[in-house]
Protein backbone atom coordinates (compact mmCIF):
# COMPACT_ATOMS: atom_id res chain seq x y z
CA UNK A 1 0.00 0.00 0.00
CA UNK A 2 2.77 2.37 1.00
CA UNK A 3 4.75 1.45 -2.18
CA UNK A 4 1.80 2.47 -4.32
CA UNK A 5 1.58 5.83 -2.59
CA UNK A 6 5.28 6.48 -3.14
CA UNK A 7 5.01 5.55 -6.81
CA UNK A 8 1.93 7.66 -7.47
CA UNK A 9 3.29 10.87 -5.87
CA UNK A 10 5.81 11.81 -8.64
CA UNK A 11 3.14 11.00 -11.23
CA UNK A 12 0.72 13.38 -9.50
CA UNK A 13 3.38 16.07 -9.39
CA UNK A 14 4.08 15.53 -13.08
CA UNK A 15 0.37 15.79 -13.91
CA UNK A 16 0.06 18.97 -11.89
CA UNK A 17 3.11 20.38 -13.66
CA UNK A 18 1.65 19.57 -17.07
CA UNK A 19 -1.62 21.16 -16.04
CA UNK A 20 0.25 24.23 -14.81
CA UNK A 21 2.11 24.51 -18.10
CA UNK A 22 -1.14 24.16 -20.02
CA UNK A 23 -2.81 26.84 -17.91
CA UNK A 24 0.22 29.11 -18.37
CA UNK A 25 -0.05 28.59 -22.12
CA UNK A 26 -3.80 29.33 -22.03
CA UNK A 27 -3.30 32.45 -19.90
CA UNK A 28 -0.52 33.80 -22.11
CA UNK A 29 -2.43 33.21 -25.33
CA UNK A 30 -5.55 34.87 -23.86
CA UNK A 31 -3.43 37.81 -22.69
CA UNK A 32 -1.84 38.15 -26.12
CA UNK A 33 -5.14 37.98 -27.95
CA UNK A 34 -6.73 40.51 -25.56
CA UNK A 35 -3.81 42.95 -25.87
CA UNK A 36 -3.82 42.55 -29.66
CA UNK A 37 -7.56 43.12 -29.90
CA UNK A 38 -7.41 46.20 -27.66
CA UNK A 39 -4.53 47.66 -29.60
CA UNK A 40 -6.22 46.97 -32.91
CA UNK A 41 -9.39 48.64 -31.67
CA UNK A 42 -7.55 51.71 -30.37
CA UNK A 43 -5.56 52.01 -33.62
CA UNK A 44 -8.70 51.75 -35.73
CA UNK A 45 -10.55 54.23 -33.46
CA UNK A 46 -7.66 56.67 -33.66
CA UNK A 47 -7.51 56.37 -37.46
CA UNK A 48 -11.27 56.87 -37.62
CA UNK A 49 -11.06 60.00 -35.45
CA UNK A 50 -8.21 61.36 -37.56
CA UNK A 51 -10.16 60.72 -40.75
CA UNK A 52 -13.35 62.26 -39.38
CA UNK A 53 -11.46 65.36 -38.24
CA UNK A 54 -9.68 65.75 -41.56
CA UNK A 55 -12.85 65.18 -43.60
CA UNK A 56 -14.91 67.59 -41.48
CA UNK A 57 -12.40 70.41 -41.69
CA UNK A 58 -11.62 69.80 -45.38
CA UNK A 59 -15.30 69.79 -46.32
CA UNK A 60 -15.98 73.07 -44.47
CA UNK A 61 -12.84 74.76 -45.81
CA UNK A 62 -13.47 73.76 -49.41
CA UNK A 63 -17.17 74.66 -49.20
CA UNK A 64 -16.25 78.17 -48.02
CA UNK A 65 -13.35 78.63 -50.45
CA UNK A 66 -15.57 77.54 -53.33
CA UNK A 67 -17.86 80.53 -52.70
CA UNK A 68 -15.43 82.95 -51.13
CA UNK A 69 -16.35 85.64 -53.64
CA UNK A 70 -19.64 86.38 -51.91
CA UNK A 71 -20.52 88.01 -48.65
CA UNK A 72 -20.23 85.65 -45.74
CA UNK A 73 -22.46 85.93 -42.69
CA UNK A 74 -23.57 83.93 -39.70
CA UNK A 75 -27.33 83.44 -39.70
CA UNK A 76 -29.48 82.34 -36.76
CA UNK A 77 -32.47 80.45 -38.07
CA UNK A 78 -34.57 80.28 -34.89
CA UNK A 79 -37.45 78.52 -36.56
CA UNK A 80 -35.23 75.49 -37.03
CA UNK A 81 -32.84 76.08 -34.13
CA UNK A 82 -29.94 76.26 -36.55
CA UNK A 83 -26.90 78.53 -36.83
CA UNK A 84 -25.93 78.61 -40.48
CA UNK A 85 -22.92 79.97 -42.26
CA UNK A 86 -24.37 81.79 -45.23
CA UNK A 87 -22.64 83.01 -48.35
CA UNK A 88 -24.70 85.60 -50.20
CA UNK A 89 -24.07 85.96 -53.91
CA UNK A 90 -25.61 88.14 -56.54
CA UNK A 91 -25.76 87.13 -60.19
CA UNK A 92 -27.83 89.04 -62.76
CA UNK A 93 -29.88 90.90 -60.13
CA UNK A 94 -30.68 87.62 -58.42
CA UNK A 95 -29.59 86.92 -54.87
CA UNK A 96 -28.55 83.39 -54.02
CA UNK A 97 -27.85 81.95 -50.59
CA UNK A 98 -25.51 79.10 -49.93
CA UNK A 99 -25.97 77.83 -46.39
CA UNK A 100 -23.85 75.41 -44.39
CA UNK A 101 -25.34 74.05 -41.18
CA UNK A 102 -25.56 70.99 -38.95
CA UNK A 103 -28.90 69.24 -38.85
CA UNK A 104 -29.84 65.80 -37.55
CA UNK A 105 -26.23 64.59 -37.26
CA UNK A 106 -25.02 65.81 -40.65
CA UNK A 107 -23.39 68.84 -42.15
CA UNK A 108 -25.78 70.01 -44.84
CA UNK A 109 -25.53 72.47 -47.68
CA UNK A 110 -28.37 74.30 -49.38
CA UNK A 111 -28.30 76.65 -52.32
CA UNK A 112 -31.45 78.72 -52.67
CA UNK A 113 -32.62 81.88 -54.35
CA UNK A 114 -34.66 84.73 -52.89
CA UNK A 115 -37.93 83.17 -53.95
CA UNK A 116 -37.45 79.89 -52.09
CA UNK A 117 -37.96 79.52 -48.38
CA UNK A 118 -35.16 77.80 -46.48
CA UNK A 119 -35.90 74.28 -45.32
CA UNK A 120 -33.10 72.17 -43.82
CA UNK A 121 -34.75 68.97 -45.02
CA UNK A 122 -33.74 69.81 -48.59
CA UNK A 123 -30.09 70.19 -47.67
CA UNK A 124 -27.48 68.07 -49.32
CA UNK A 125 -25.51 66.06 -46.75
CA UNK A 126 -21.74 66.59 -46.92
CA UNK A 127 -20.52 64.59 -43.93
CA UNK A 128 -21.53 63.42 -40.47
CA UNK A 129 -21.38 66.21 -37.91
CA UNK A 130 -22.96 66.82 -34.52
CA UNK A 131 -22.34 70.52 -33.99
CA UNK A 132 -21.39 73.38 -36.29
CA UNK A 133 -20.89 76.78 -34.67
CA UNK A 134 -19.57 79.52 -36.94
CA UNK A 135 -18.36 82.90 -35.61
CA UNK A 136 -17.30 85.88 -37.64
CA UNK A 137 -14.88 88.55 -36.39
CA UNK A 138 -13.98 90.99 -39.13
CA UNK A 139 -12.81 88.83 -41.99
CA UNK A 140 -11.73 85.97 -39.73
CA UNK A 141 -14.14 83.09 -39.65
CA UNK A 142 -13.93 80.62 -36.76
CA UNK A 143 -15.93 77.42 -36.92
CA UNK A 144 -16.21 75.01 -34.00
CA UNK A 145 -17.00 71.49 -35.12
CA UNK A 146 -18.06 68.49 -33.09
CA UNK A 147 -18.06 65.09 -34.72
CA UNK A 148 -20.50 62.28 -34.04
CA UNK A 149 -17.86 60.60 -31.82
CA UNK A 150 -17.68 63.86 -29.76
CA UNK A 151 -14.19 64.78 -30.99
CA UNK A 152 -13.88 68.54 -31.43
CA UNK A 153 -12.04 70.67 -33.95
CA UNK A 154 -11.75 74.38 -34.60
CA UNK A 155 -11.16 75.94 -38.00
CA UNK A 156 -9.89 79.48 -38.44
CA UNK A 157 -10.14 80.98 -41.89
CA UNK A 158 -9.35 84.36 -43.33
CA UNK A 159 -11.89 85.25 -45.99
CA UNK A 160 -9.94 86.02 -49.12
CA UNK A 161 -11.78 87.28 -52.19
CA UNK A 162 -15.08 88.29 -50.62
CA UNK A 163 -15.77 89.82 -47.31
CA UNK A 164 -17.75 89.45 -44.19
CA UNK A 165 -21.18 91.02 -44.10
CA UNK A 166 -21.87 92.99 -40.94
CA UNK B 1 8.66 2.76 -17.46
CA UNK B 2 6.81 3.31 -20.73
CA UNK B 3 4.33 5.57 -18.99
CA UNK B 4 7.20 7.65 -17.64
CA UNK B 5 8.65 8.03 -21.14
CA UNK B 6 5.28 9.10 -22.49
CA UNK B 7 4.90 11.71 -19.74
CA UNK B 8 8.39 13.05 -20.42
CA UNK B 9 7.67 13.28 -24.15
CA UNK B 10 4.50 15.21 -23.39
CA UNK B 11 6.43 17.58 -21.16
CA UNK B 12 9.10 18.20 -23.78
CA UNK B 13 6.38 18.71 -26.37
CA UNK B 14 4.63 21.23 -24.14
CA UNK B 15 7.84 23.09 -23.39
CA UNK B 16 8.65 23.28 -27.09
CA UNK B 17 5.18 24.59 -27.87
CA UNK B 18 5.51 27.23 -25.14
CA UNK B 19 8.98 28.19 -26.40
CA UNK B 20 7.73 28.74 -29.95
CA UNK B 21 4.67 30.48 -28.61
CA UNK B 22 6.88 32.86 -26.64
CA UNK B 23 9.02 33.56 -29.71
CA UNK B 24 5.87 34.31 -31.73
CA UNK B 25 4.52 36.47 -28.90
CA UNK B 26 7.72 38.52 -28.79
CA UNK B 27 7.42 39.26 -32.51
CA UNK B 28 3.74 40.09 -32.13
CA UNK B 29 4.32 42.41 -29.18
CA UNK B 30 6.98 44.23 -31.22
CA UNK B 31 4.50 44.60 -34.09
CA UNK B 32 1.81 45.86 -31.67
CA UNK B 33 4.21 48.42 -30.21
CA UNK B 34 5.15 49.57 -33.70
CA UNK B 35 1.48 49.88 -34.67
CA UNK B 36 0.76 51.93 -31.54
CA UNK B 37 3.73 54.18 -32.25
CA UNK B 38 2.60 54.75 -35.84
CA UNK B 39 -0.93 55.46 -34.68
CA UNK B 40 0.39 58.10 -32.25
CA UNK B 41 2.53 59.60 -35.03
CA UNK B 42 -0.49 59.79 -37.33
CA UNK B 43 -2.48 61.47 -34.55
CA UNK B 44 0.30 64.01 -33.97
CA UNK B 45 0.57 64.71 -37.68
CA UNK B 46 -3.17 65.18 -37.93
CA UNK B 47 -3.21 67.71 -35.06
CA UNK B 48 -0.14 69.46 -36.44
CA UNK B 49 -1.58 69.78 -39.95
CA UNK B 50 -4.89 71.13 -38.71
CA UNK B 51 -3.13 73.68 -36.51
CA UNK B 52 -0.76 74.61 -39.35
CA UNK B 53 -3.74 75.23 -41.67
CA UNK B 54 -5.26 77.53 -39.06
CA UNK B 55 -1.96 79.36 -38.57
CA UNK B 56 -1.51 79.67 -42.32
CA UNK B 57 -4.88 81.40 -42.56
CA UNK B 58 -4.12 83.59 -39.53
CA UNK B 59 -0.88 84.71 -41.17
CA UNK B 60 -2.56 85.32 -44.49
CA UNK B 61 -4.94 87.82 -42.94
CA UNK B 62 -2.46 89.38 -40.54
CA UNK B 63 -1.09 92.90 -40.89
CA UNK B 64 1.47 92.19 -38.20
CA UNK B 65 2.44 88.51 -38.50
CA UNK B 66 4.92 88.67 -35.59
CA UNK B 67 2.17 89.72 -33.20
CA UNK B 68 -0.13 86.97 -34.47
CA UNK B 69 2.56 84.35 -33.93
CA UNK B 70 3.37 85.73 -30.50
CA UNK B 71 -0.32 85.61 -29.53
CA UNK B 72 -0.47 82.00 -30.70
CA UNK B 73 2.34 81.09 -28.30
CA UNK B 74 5.29 81.02 -30.72
CA UNK B 75 8.74 82.06 -29.53
CA UNK B 76 11.31 83.66 -31.76
CA UNK B 77 14.58 81.82 -32.30
CA UNK B 78 17.01 83.32 -34.80
CA UNK B 79 14.91 84.03 -37.90
CA UNK B 80 12.11 81.61 -37.21
CA UNK B 81 9.18 81.29 -34.86
CA UNK B 82 8.78 78.03 -32.96
CA UNK B 83 5.77 76.50 -31.23
CA UNK B 84 6.47 73.39 -29.19
CA UNK B 85 3.52 71.23 -28.27
CA UNK B 86 3.43 67.85 -26.54
CA UNK B 87 3.18 65.85 -29.75
CA UNK B 88 4.66 68.14 -32.40
CA UNK B 89 6.72 71.24 -33.10
CA UNK B 90 5.80 73.91 -35.63
CA UNK B 91 8.35 76.26 -37.11
CA UNK B 92 7.34 79.32 -39.09
CA UNK B 93 9.82 81.11 -41.32
CA UNK B 94 9.06 84.29 -43.20
CA UNK B 95 10.67 85.52 -46.39
CA UNK B 96 9.64 88.75 -48.08
CA UNK B 97 10.29 89.38 -51.76
CA UNK B 98 10.18 92.96 -52.98
CA UNK B 99 8.59 93.28 -56.40
CA UNK B 100 7.93 96.28 -58.57
CA UNK B 101 4.37 96.80 -57.39
CA UNK B 102 4.38 95.28 -53.96
CA UNK B 103 5.73 92.71 -51.56
CA UNK B 104 5.38 88.95 -51.84
CA UNK B 105 5.21 87.69 -48.28
CA UNK B 106 6.08 84.01 -48.07
CA UNK B 107 5.60 81.88 -44.97
CA UNK B 108 6.65 78.30 -44.57
CA UNK B 109 5.17 76.28 -41.75
CA UNK B 110 7.21 73.16 -41.00
CA UNK B 111 5.86 70.44 -38.77
CA UNK B 112 8.07 68.06 -36.85
CA UNK B 113 7.15 65.18 -34.62
CA UNK B 114 9.21 62.51 -32.93
CA UNK B 115 12.37 63.97 -34.48
CA UNK B 116 11.05 63.56 -38.01
CA UNK B 117 9.91 66.11 -40.58
CA UNK B 118 6.17 65.67 -40.93
CA UNK B 119 5.22 68.28 -43.51
CA UNK B 120 5.93 71.71 -44.93
CA UNK B 121 3.04 74.05 -45.63
CA UNK B 122 3.71 77.19 -47.68
CA UNK B 123 1.51 80.27 -47.47
CA UNK B 124 1.95 83.31 -49.69
CA UNK B 125 0.31 86.69 -49.72
CA UNK B 126 0.86 89.50 -52.15
CA UNK B 127 0.65 92.94 -50.62
CA UNK B 128 0.39 95.59 -53.32
CA UNK B 129 2.06 98.97 -52.81
CA UNK B 130 -0.21 101.90 -52.30
CA UNK B 131 -0.68 103.67 -55.59
CA UNK B 132 -1.00 107.42 -55.44
CA UNK B 133 -3.80 108.74 -57.64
Amino acid sequence: MSRKTVASTPKTIQNVFVLLLLSLFACLSTFLVTIGAQLYRSTVDSAERNNTGRIMTAVVRSAIWAEDGGNVMVEKLDKWGITALTVVEEYDDETNYKRLFAYEGSLLETYTGDDLEFDPKYGEPLCELKEFEPELNGNVLTVHLKAVDDSENTIRMTLRAGGAEK
Amino acid sequence: MREGHRANALLVELLLVILFFMLGSTTLVEIFADAKHKSLQARAMNFAIMEAENISDDLYGADDPDKVLQDLGFTKENDSWILTQKEYTLTVTQKDEETENGVLRKFTIDGKGDGKDLFSLPSTRYIPKEVSP
